[in-house]
């Protein structure tokens, strides 16, 4: 049941001219506002004419403005003032708050403080991604080689790269039988290898990877190097490494709209983030064991060599091969070998020779070789 | 039955007796098995045997003096290694022992003193010594005649004892009287030699060559006419004291003592014979050390000449041949040496095992001696038998780490750099595996690193030298921690740490104190500077007595032809300011003035609804909604203050700062990547620098103007009573200031700095108008100085407490100079306030992880506002509506550069 309000309100008049208040006395008809002034004509204001600009939050004024630029204003101190307007003129537009939606407005922030963590974590866990993945396929191969030579460029200075012929020879024949293994890439891979005691592999974005001489030293035979070498050959065909700078853009981008002008970020999403980023490398690393192990097995090699070069990394409490990568982080060296096992368990073919025993040796040997 | 009782009675004695029978055996068994123990087994195992005699020793009758005789051998023991504080016990009981059971001129006495002295002796402790020599003495004049050698070389002690308290007069006395005894008794000459030699090493000590030399003659002299000159005893005195002369420096007299030896031996033996040929040897060995290698050369060869091929003296001559090696080696006269040198190895490997020192010596020298001629073949070779010896020895010694390095640089002489890495790399396998942190690790390290530098493995290089460069700060807090430890157990005892800890914090708290009274007494002094020159209540401010604009107000167009019109001289100072009445001038008592205060209403819940929501719009539309959502948030905080009643409002809109931050967006981007685009066009190692500059440059110049544009917008969008403010200033004036404060602020190492704020604010409230009426700052900076200086010198030793109380003073002084039309601004903030408002809202932002910004917002508004407030009249029909256009591009700019703007 709705009491009938009053209909005859006091209110503060500015005339938009002076600083100067009136007092004065407003009357709500059906079609506009009628007020009356002590001193000065009475004035006449139409519904359409008029703005709320104030009075939407429970002990706040009523403010009413009518005219541009330099308005008019009424201000009403009785918070009772709408539901009044609403009950005389039921038909009003909506210019005017309606104090009945007030309780909506608590729950309306929790809801929208649901939906922002909602739609913030999906628009991290897959936006994000989605949007590294499409902008690194959106990249040109061509800029993709440019980003890898620079990259490489900061890594491995020219100096440090081997340039024996007979050892590189072997290595081109090793890539070239990897490459058979790939369809449709459209990078042509460049293998260097560098002379450091690291032992390791890197992949660079556009075909570029290095064997670490280190790593060079450490494999045995042809297949371990070649598992190593189709580890980093999918982290080049999976564009991980573009994928993960393009990551990091948008993530920044997104943090960034998330914080508003509310300059002091709540620093918790930070936290969230950076173990959303761990989550993301992994799955980049596993996706190179597995279509590395993969590789292998289209090219007939033997799967164990992988395993086994793994095992060794392992054993020397080394870390496993990975893509260039801002923040380091790595899955467990054991998972990871615990999968390639099943893979390589998986395997049917009969292992053929990739390199000879002279270009083996060649190859082994390269690291012996200085550029001068 | 009674027989069998006497057997029982019998055996009962037999079994009582037997031990005390037994234990005398025992006890010299125990003190003579601690002698033989010793030597096999050292110290723990001689100190058992004598716990053992003396445990039995104690059970023996009272006066026995084998108690006494135990505790001097338990005494000898301790003082045998060292341990004078464990001996010096003993000892004294001993001597106890001693003083009690026996005659007062027995020896035993003698000899408990002597103990004791030697032991104070070696302890440093000269005078407890000097006491103890001298009851020697008495004791041993007393049994044994007072002219008793004994006697002297008590004396002799006591002129040592002299020597190192440095009693010099008491010193030769008493060498003095030993010898004077020795002769007065008519002691045989041999036993006064040896009181002469004594003597003569005291003057050699004590640097008196000539003395020296006259009481060494004196005991030759004696030695010979006991001796003669042929008895090897008299030769091995001769060389004796010939080489404590060449210890003092006085060669010539150890020569001429050598050379003695020679003649002697040449004239009694013959030339040929091979004590002449030890003769020759030992010249050899003596030019040797004075360097003179001709010399020495020659007698080594004349040495060998006599020696060589003779049986039976294979090994002095393989001595000879490796120092005669040795000296050539110096002539660099490398050749030879090798023959030399290879030779003397042959007959000690013939001789000796192969691991033994003297063969391995001459075969190391033999290596260095070929990479000397840079014959490194030959060298590696030796170095590789050296090394084998020295591995079979034992593969893991520091030979034969010294080896493999030195084979590692013979090999780089060489410049097989490659074969160089593999024995450095040994030597560093064998050192890893000693207890870290390890010093010779880590040497090795830097050996290794270098061969692969020289190999041009350059990264293992540095990962070498950086492993090493781990081990010495490992090494180095190694062995300064113990030290420290050490130092603080014996300084403060095992209760130092408590100490330690009470110490850091009673000085933690002394340093809290210490701030907590410096910023007291800071935050009065400050009150005190401040206060003379702010108004008292209700100080008339006149009215400003320049043109009013007319009404209808005057067109304005935007910017600057705006500001001219009504472009007041920002240097009057105070042209209608309060004027500081001089000291002592009473101030008249006034009525409290009408005041009209600010109030602030907002709630950071309903804030936070706002933010929430505008996050979600934002994520929605890609982040173009943040321009909207901000207005929202400000229009919010806007309708929220409160000012005598009535609410402010902001009329800006999200559009127009969308606008703004797109014709800010070209001017951001092309300042932030200038150094690159320059890099592009401009090909020359200067353009980073000059890019880098003009980056710099940029952001000084663009700071100004941004936060000058945003005041400027800000305020043409902000009303009360539905009258706007506006800011009239132009911005290359505010931009001017800011370049000439901050270049004075430089050069006069911030002493400028009150002056640029007072006239940059002053620029930017002075150039305030609400509708048509303008603001007025009176402030200078000559006020504000000594509460400057205050807050520079106080600010460490507060613990930057002080800067709160500075603040507060700076804004109550600020506002209290601002007036408008004839009222004044007010400001009650705190310093105490400002405190707990910043720690609070650290607080609350921390424990929150951020999310209480909005609650941070609204307390931090509530607080200022709710402590500034307008007093005096102020006749408000006057102000007249007189809005000013303004873009919101500098509103973008602020936003880029994230500058606070507070209104």
């Amino acid at each position: 049941m709705i009491t009938p309000l009053q209909q005859k309100w006091t209110a503060s008049y500015f005339d938009g001219e002076s600083a100067r208040r009136h007092e004065v006395k407003v009357h709500i008809t059906s079609a506009g506002l009628a007020i009356v002034r002590d001193e000065g004509e009475d004035l006449y204001w139409p519904y359409q004419e008029i703005r709320q600009t104030q009075g939407h939050y429970s002990g706040e004024h009523v403010r009413l403005e009518r005219g541009e630029p330099s308005a008019e204003i009424l201000v009403v101190s009785n918070e009772d003032f709408l539901a009044a307007l609403r009950q005389v003129a039921p038909n009003i537009g909506q210019q005017f708050h309606d104090p009945r939606l007030r309780p909506l407005r608590s729950k309306l922030t929790i809801v929208a403080a649901v939906a922002v963590v909602a739609l913030g974590s999906a628009m991290y866990y897959w936006g994000v991604p989605a949007m590294a993945n499409l902008l690194a396929t959106l990249l040109p191969v061509s800029w993709e080689e440019r980003l890898g030579k620079s990259t490489m460029g900061m890594l491995v200075s020219s100096e440090d790269e081997c340039a024996d012929p007979q050892g590189l020879a072997a290595l081109e024949e090793l890539v070239t039988k990897l490459t058979a293994g790939i369809d449709d890439s459209p990078y042509t891979f460049r293998v260097t290898i560098a002379r450091s005691g690291m032992v390791n592999a890197f992949a660079a974005p556009g075909g570029y990877v290095v064997v670490m001489e280190g790593l060079l030293k450490l494999a045995e035979t042809p297949d371990q190097l070649a598992g190593v070498l189709a580890h980093e050959m999918q982290h080049v065909v999976h564009r991980h490494t573009t994928r993960a700078l393009f990551h990091e853009i948008s993530a920044q981008a997104l943090l960034s709209i998330l914080s508003g002008d509310t300059s002091a970020t709540p620093f918790g999403i930070g936290g969230a983030a950076t173990l959303a980023d761990l989550h993301h490398q992994r799955s980049h690393e596993d996706e190179a064991d597995r279509d590395g192990m993969e590789l292998i097995g289209k090219v007939q090699a033997d799967p164990r060599g992988m395993i086994e070069m793994f095992n060794h990394l392992r054993e020397l409490g080394l870390e496993l091969p990975t893509a260039i990568q801002y923040l380091s982080s790595h899955p467990s060296t054991d998972d990871r070998i615990a999968i390639l096992e099943a893979l390589a368990a998986k395997a049917d073919h009969e292992p053929r020779p990739l390199l000879s025993e002279q270009a083996w040796a060649d190859l082994r040997e390269a690291r012996r070789v200085v550029q001068e | 039955m009674f027989q069998r009782l006497t057997l029982l009675v019998l055996g009962a004695c037999v079994v009582c007796a037997w031990p005390s029978l037994a234990q005398t055996d025992i006890w010299q068994d125990h003190i003579d098995r601690a002698e033989a123990v010793r030597e096999e087994g050292g110290y723990d195992a001689a100190r058992g045997q004598l716990d053992l005699a003396l445990k039995l020793a104690e059970e023996f009758e009272e006066g026995d003096p084998r108690l006494a005789d135990t505790l001097k051998a338990l005494g000898d023991l301790e003082y045998r290694y060292q341990d004078y504080e464990l001996a010096e016990p003993f000892y004294e009981r001993a001597l106890a022992l001693r003083l009690e059971n026996l005659e007062p001129n027995d020896l035993d006495m003698r000899d408990s003193h002597e103990d004791l002295a030697e032991l104070y002796f070696s302890d440093a402790r000269y005078r407890e010594a000097i006491g103890h020599f001298e009851s020697m003495l008495q004791v041993a004049g007393a049994a044994l005649g007072a002219d008793h050698n004994d006697v002297a070389y008590a004396w002799t002690r006591i002129g040592w004892t002299h020597y190192y308290l440095e009693e010099h007069e008491d010193a030769v006395a008493a060498f003095q009287q030993a010898i004077e005894l020795r002769e007065s008794a008519g002691a045989a000459a041999d036993s006064v030699a040896f009181f002469y030699q004594e003597q003569g090493e005291y003057f050699v000590w004590t640097d008196q060559p000539e003395r020296a030399k006259e009481s060494f003659d004196k005991a030759l002299g004696l030695w010979e006419s006991v001796w003669g000159e042929a008895e090897p005893r008299f030769i091995e005195k001769l060389v004796e004291l010939g080489e404590k002369h060449g210890s003092n420096d006085q060669y010539d007299e150890q020569e001429a003592l050598l050379n003695r030896v020679l003649e002697i031996r040449e004239r009694v033996l013959g030339a040929q014979s091979v004590k002449t040929a030890e003769a020759l040897s030992e010249l050899g060995a003596f030019w040797f050390k004075r360097t003179e290698d001709e010399k020495a050369g020659d007698f080594y060869r004349q040495a060998l000449q006599i020696r060589e091929g003779l049986e039976g003296w294979e090994l002095n001559v393989s001595d000879d041949r490796v120092r005669f090696a040795n000296v050539l080696a110096r002539q660099e006269r490398y050749e030879e040496a090798i023959e030399q040198m290879a030779r003397g190895l042959d007959i000690r490997a013939a001789n000796f095992k192969r691991s033994d020192e003297l063969v391995t010596y001459p075969m190391k020298r033999l290596a260095e001696l070929h990479s000397a001629i840079k014959d490194y073949d030959q060298a590696a070779a030796h170095y590789r038998d050296l090394l084998a010896i020295y591995e079979e020895e034992d593969p893991r010694s520091d030979e034969v780490v010294a080896t493999l390095q030195s084979l590692s640089e013979t090999y780089s002489a060489a410049e097989r750099h490659e074969e160089a890495i593999a024995p450095c790399e040994r030597a560093v396998a064998i050192l890893e595996e000693k207890p870290e942190p390890n010093r010779e690790l880590a040497d090795a390290l830097v050996k290794l690193s270098a061969a692969y530098s020289k190999d041009g493995r350059e990264n293992d290089a540095i990962d070498a030298q950086n492993r090493a460069t781990g081990i010495y700060a490992a090494v180095a807090i190694e062995e300064i921690t113990p030290g420290l430890g050490k130092w603080w157990e014996e300084t403060f005892g095992p209760k130092g740490w408590w100490i330690a800890g009470a110490v850091v914090f009673l000085l933690t708290l002394m340093a809290l104190g210490v701030a907590a009274v410096m910023t007291f007494v800071g935050a009065k002094l400050t009150r005190k500077v401040m206060r003379q020159y702010e108004p008292p209540p209700g100080a008339p401010v006149e009215p400003l007595v320049t043109h009013q604009p007319q009404i209808p107000a005057p067109i304005i167009l935007p910017g600057e032809s705006a500001a001219r019109v009504a472009h007041a001289p920002e240097t009057g100072t105070a042209e209608a300011g309060w004027v500081a009445p001089a000291h002592g001038e009473p101030i008249p008592p006034i009525e409290p003035p009408p005041t009209r205060r600010f109030s602030f209403h907002g709630e950071g819940g309903s804030l936070f609804g706002i933010h929430i929501v505008n996050m979600l719009l934002a994520l929605l539309t890609f982040g173009i909604y943040y321009f909207w959502g901000k207005v929202k948030a400000l229009k919010y905080v806007y309708s929220q203050a409160e000012f005598d009643d009535d609410r402010f409002a902001f009329h800006g809109t999200g559009k127009e700062l969308f606008l703004g931050w797109l014709r800010a967006l070209p001017v951001i981007l092309l300042l932030y990547f200038f150094p690159q685009l320059l890099a592009l066009i401009w090909e020359s190692e200067m353009a980073q620098i000059v890019g880098v500059f003009v980056l710099v440059a940029g952001i000084f110049v663009i700071v100004p103007i941004a936060q000058i544009g945003s005041w400027r917008y800000r305020l043409s969008r902000t009303s009360w009573r539905g009258i706007r403010f506006s800011f009239r200033g132009r911005t290359k004036r505010y931009l001017g200031l800011y370049l000439k404060g901050l270049l004075l602020s430089i050069l006069s190492l911030g002493l400028y700095s009150p002056v640029m704020m007072v006239e940059l604010l002053r620029y930017q409230y002075g150039n305030t108008y609400f509708g048509n009426t303008k603001f007025r700052f009176h402030a200078r900076a000559i006020e504000i100085f000594p509460a400057f200086i205050l807050s520079w010198m106080l600010t460490l030793i507060t613990l930057g407490f002080h800067n709160f109380w500075y603040q507060a003073e700076l804004a109550r002084y600020f506002w209290s100079h601002t007036t408008f039309a004839t009222s004044r601004m007010r400001c009650r903030v705190t310093g105490g306030g400002l405190l707990w408002l910043t720690v609070s809202n650290g607080l609350l932002v921390l424990f929150t992880l951020g999310l209480a910004f909005p609650w941070v917002q609204v307390r931090t508004a509530r607080y200022w506002l709710e402590n500034v407030y307008l007093e005096g009249d102020l006749d408000l029909t006057a102000v007249q509506q007189d809005a000013q256009q303004v873009s919101a591009a500098a509103e973008g700019m602020a936003d880029f550069l994230d500058l606070p703007i507070g209104f």
